[in-house]
């Protein structure tokens, strides 16, 4: 019942009744809360009260299974709590909460508030979200500062973000603000292709094709790779 | 439900071992045992192909040529050598088998396999021999009424007709096995969740002597939850997936306490290092920890295992030695893809007080190649071409079958220079179903004009032969593979009229800086990839030009839209590829953030439709409009480029004028001729 502190206990235990998986029985407060956003996935109204509550009241893990869920639904209302639930955590120092924050902010339909934007990117980045790093990246390159935007693509890239490896992977075999090193281009074209990041594979069956980033000219390999690429371009469908 | 204890199940094991052994001796076979004495050792290869995805025969239908690199033909040759250095051996399969050629569409979708015959993957498979085998996530592309029935099951699912009420058809001779795939009709897996097959193995006792023994071999069978996911349109509301990890804490010990005396997972999933999910794809660290499991084949990731050298994160992590080949200590391959590789495991199993057990000081793991150390490949197994001819044949003539028809000549033998014949018409494609997207999907969008781009991926590279040429008035599936390389989907972007210009620049990077005042010969490509020579079309709306005697950056000239200069701020829509949209070829802009839709149909795919609606592709209408041409100019030497020898009226032809043989052989060996075109005429 240690995972309980700090939150009124009998709202929640009225909770408890109405999910399908004893919580309390959880082995630490992330999978309670994961348990309880499997109930409120399936409409368990009051286990997504039950979210909405300790999210309001600065429960980490809560907010974040609370926002998972709202991002999930497409209605106004849902976007607008969504929206104020990432807010909460970006204010509260939740960096991945700001990322996400900035990321719905930057959608189609949103009203754009660049500077918020960029503000929060900054806070994501700075608390080591690749996404955030990834995106400042983007600007990055939009604005024309390679060095800088090898930079960030390249600290998201270190965090596992496979879009990130693919662009600083095309930074680094062009040469464009970081020294040209096609091995570590073609090393990370690999990782990404791990991952299975569709453009990565491409690349790499190309390379192959072609006899690029030191690869001996292999046809097989290459039909091999787009068989691979179309493979993981399926799955990204999904 | 009770549970034997496991001193009855070693007890029924022992018992089904006397069993089987006395009737080896009925039947006058090698010397048997009653019972293994203890300290007796069976030395055993289980060997694993996996991915195979209907790749029986070397060979390209795309190309209709000869690939020696993949089929389960020279796969035959590498088991075969095996099972003849080696008394004991299995073999099983990992999945992903039905699908993933053009063999495969063609049996599922074009010519469907009867009921009454075996899938061709299948008759090669069970001419091999395989003791069983999974199920992988491809399997369920097609449908659960076609997955029944060319494994020869009655699914019972809310999609399909009652059990009783489906025909019996032909399936595999091999048990197949998958315990995590469940009927939400009556709660019970589709396929049968686990065999155990009892195998007579030639044994070593203590003192030497060579006998036979009875091994029952328990066989489980695993395939990403994802499927769920992947083919939610098959598979939604018929069936539900486990989790690796449970469903085998549930079935192992059933299996035990049937008397198996050694499991084997077969799963088509490799391993991940992240917390564990009932729902991850790739389960089988936390499935390998599951007592009793002995040996584990793996599949999906296409992926070498064991292999010492490999970089792939997920044979790096904590549980998982790349080296040894073990996952969660578990002996474990991954025998690649297309029949390449076959994974085995050599096991020493060792008879003891509680039964058989594997001894795990003396197992190892390797994976074998078709490819031999010089590059060529181990020789086919002629035995299964045959097997598989009318399938073969077939496919190849649907490939053949005209989708449309041309009246001239689709090439890139001059795309260099300016002609279109081989793009034009992928343009169309791609803008077409841009197009009508847009005025289905995206009202917010649909003033805007959609151009589109597509590159000559066949450019001369290797050589006279490596060109798009699409020579004939029929035009069938395999020529849409020439005019459209890569598996690729189609992708819109939303730009302006700079970024256009930004990526016509970036494009035009294919020419080296012509001197006008240079008296040598000067040549006009550079090292700049074809694949990369983007060429902008808008079904006549575009046009612009070329300036090779300016500096990079600086080239494109006259961009005109609809006959005006192309506005810097003005929105457009490109029709591209996913590769380019998402930032491949660095091309300025393009980094997956212009993105508006990203379609999951394939550019290829989107050509053929195109080519059947239309029927008919007509020069004038689908593959005459120059989108661009170099601008004019004098130069006072020769500018050459090499292509293909003895098309220089192609150009012409093809509306490129000014070009003319001038060497039939560049010199490199590679059937290029050098051409030298007039710019100033262009």
């Amino acid at each position: 019942m240690r995972l309980l502190a700090g939150v009124a206990m009998a709202a929640t235990l009225a909770v408890a009744a109405a999910t399908t998986r004893p919580f309390w029985q959880a082995p630490d407060a992330a999978q309670a809360q994961a348990w309880l956003h499997d109930a409120a996935d399936r409409r368990d109204a009051g286990a997504e009260a039950a979210l909405a509550r300790w999210s309001t009241r600065g429960n980490a893990p809560a907010r974040r299974a609370y926002a998972a869920l709202l991002a999930h639904r497409a209605d106004a209302t849902s976007r607008q709590a969504l929206q104020q639930v990432l807010a909460d955590g970006a204010a509260a120092g939740d960096a991945e909460a700001a990322t996400q924050l900035a990321e719905l902010l930057s959608g189609a339909g949103a009203t754009h508030d660049d500077a918020r934007i960029v503000r929060l990117l900054a806070q994501g980045s700075a608390g080591h979200v690749p996404a955030a790093s990834r995106l400042l990246g983007l600007r990055a390159l939009d604005a024309h500062d390679l060095p800088r935007a090898a930079t960030l693509l390249a600290q998201a890239a270190d965090g596992g973000d496979a879009p990130a490896m693919f662009l600083y992977a095309n930074l680094l075999r062009a040469g464009q603000g970081v020294p040209r090193d096609e091995a570590r281009a073609l090393a990370l074209y690999e990782r990404a292709g791990d991952a299975d990041y569709a453009p990565a594979i491409q690349a790499l069956a190309i390379a192959w094709r072609y006899g690029e980033l030191g690869l001996q000219a292999d046809a097989s390999q290459s039909r091999l790779m787009d068989h691979e690429a179309a493979e993981a371009l399926a799955h990204a469908a999904h | 439900m009770t549970t034997p204890s496991l001193a009855t199940a070693r007890h029924r094991a022992l018992v089904a071992t006397l069993a089987a052994a006395a009737t080896l001796a009925a039947c006058g076979g090698d010397k048997t045992s009653n019972a293994p004495a203890a300290g007796t050792t069976v030395a055993l290869a289980m060997m694993e192909t996996t991915d195979l995805h209907q790749n029986i025969l070397g060979y390209d239908y795309y190309k209709l040529a000869a690939d020696n690199s993949v089929g389960i033909e020279r796969t035959s040759t590498l088991i075969k050598q095996v099972r003849a250095a080696n008394k004991n051996t299995m073999l099983f399969d990992a999945g992903d088998i039905i699908q993933g050629t053009v063999l495969g569409d063609y049996q599922a979708l074009v010519n469907k396999v009867p009921c009454t015959d075996k899938l061709a993957i299948f008759k090669a498979m069970d001419a091999i021999g395989y003791d069983a085998g999974t199920i992988g996530n491809h399997e369920f592309n097609y449908g659960l009424g076609y997955l029944g029935q060319v494994t020869g099951h009655q699914f019972n699912v809310k999609n399909l007709a009652a059990p009783s009420a489906q025909p019996k058809c032909t399936g595999p001779a091999y048990p197949q096995v998958l315990a995590n795939v469940v009927s939400t009709t009556d709660s019970k897996p589709i396929f049968d969740p686990y065999v155990i097959v009892t195998k007579n193995f030639s044994a070593t006792t203590p003192d030497g002597k060579t006998v036979v023994v009875p091994v029952k071999v328990g066989v489980i069978g695993f395939t990403p939850p994802l499927i769920m996911a992947w083919d939610k349109g098959n598979l939604d509301g018929n069936v539900t997936t486990a989790g690796l990890k449970e469903t085998a804490e549930k079935y192992i010990p059933e299996m035990k306490a049937k008397g198996a005396d050694i499991i084997v997972a077969v799963s088509h999933g490799g391993p991940d290092g992240a917390t564990y999910s009932p729902t991850m794809e790739n389960g089988n660290l936390y499935l390998a920890q599951v007592p009793g499991i002995d040996v584990l084949m793996m599949g999906h990731m296409h992926q070498v295992f064991p292999n010492a050298n490999s970089s792939v994160a997920a044979f790096g992590i904590a549980g998982v030695d790349k080296a040894k080949g073990t996952v969660s200590g578990v002996p474990a391959v991954m025998a690649n893809f297309w029949g390449k590789n076959l994974g085995v495991v050599n096991l020493t199993l060792k008879y003891g007080a509680n039964g058989w057990a594997v001894d795990t000081s003396a197992t190892t793991t390797a994976t074998l190649s078709t490819q031999n150390a010089d590059k060529t490949y181990v020789a086919a197994d002629a035995t299964i071409a045959p097997l598989v001819q009318t399938e073969h044949q077939g496919t190849i003539a649907y490939v053949k079958t005209p989708i449309g028809t041309a009246d001239y000549r689709l090439s890139t033998y001059f795309a260099d220079v300016g002609d279109t014949t081989a793009i034009q018409v992928v343009n169309q494609a791609q803008a077409a179903y841009v197009k009508a997207y847009v005025a289905a999907n995206l009202p917010q969008y649909q003033s805007l004009p959609v151009l589109s781009v597509s590159a000559p991926f066949k450019s001369g590279f290797a050589g006279g032969t490596d060109y798009t040429d699409v020579n004939s008035t029929d035009l069938a599936i395999y020529n849409a593979a020439d005019l459209y390389l890569y598996a690729n989907t189609i992708q819109a972007v939303l730009v302006t009229g700079a970024d256009i210009k930004a990526w016509l620049e970036t494009a035009a990077g294919r020419f080296n800086k012509i001197d006008p005042t240079s008296t040598a010969a000067q040549r006009l490509v550079s090292s700049f990839p074809g694949y990369n020579f983007d060429v902008m079309d808008g079904d006549g709306s575009v046009k612009y030009e070329i300036d090779v005697t300016q500096a990079p950056g600086s080239r494109i000239k006259n961009l005109t839209y609809n006959g005006s200069a192309m506005s810097a701020t003005a929105q457009f829509i490109v029709a591209t590829n996913n590769y380019r949209a998402s930032g491949g070829g660095s091309f300025p802009g393009l980094n997956g953030s212009k993105t508006i839709y990203a379609s999951p149909d394939a550019n290829r795919d989107v050509l053929i439709a195109y080519i059947k609606k239309a029927a008919t592709l007509s020069k004038v209408t689908n593959g005459s409009d120059r989108s661009w041409r170099f601008t004019r100019v004098t130069t006072a030497g020769p500018v050459q480029f090499t292509s293909a020898p003895g098309n220089a009226a192609l150009a012409a032809t093809d509306g490129v004028p000014g070009v003319t043989q001038v060497q039939a052989d560049d010199g490199t060996g590679k059937n290029l001729a050098i051409y030298q075109i007039d710019l100033s005429v262009q």
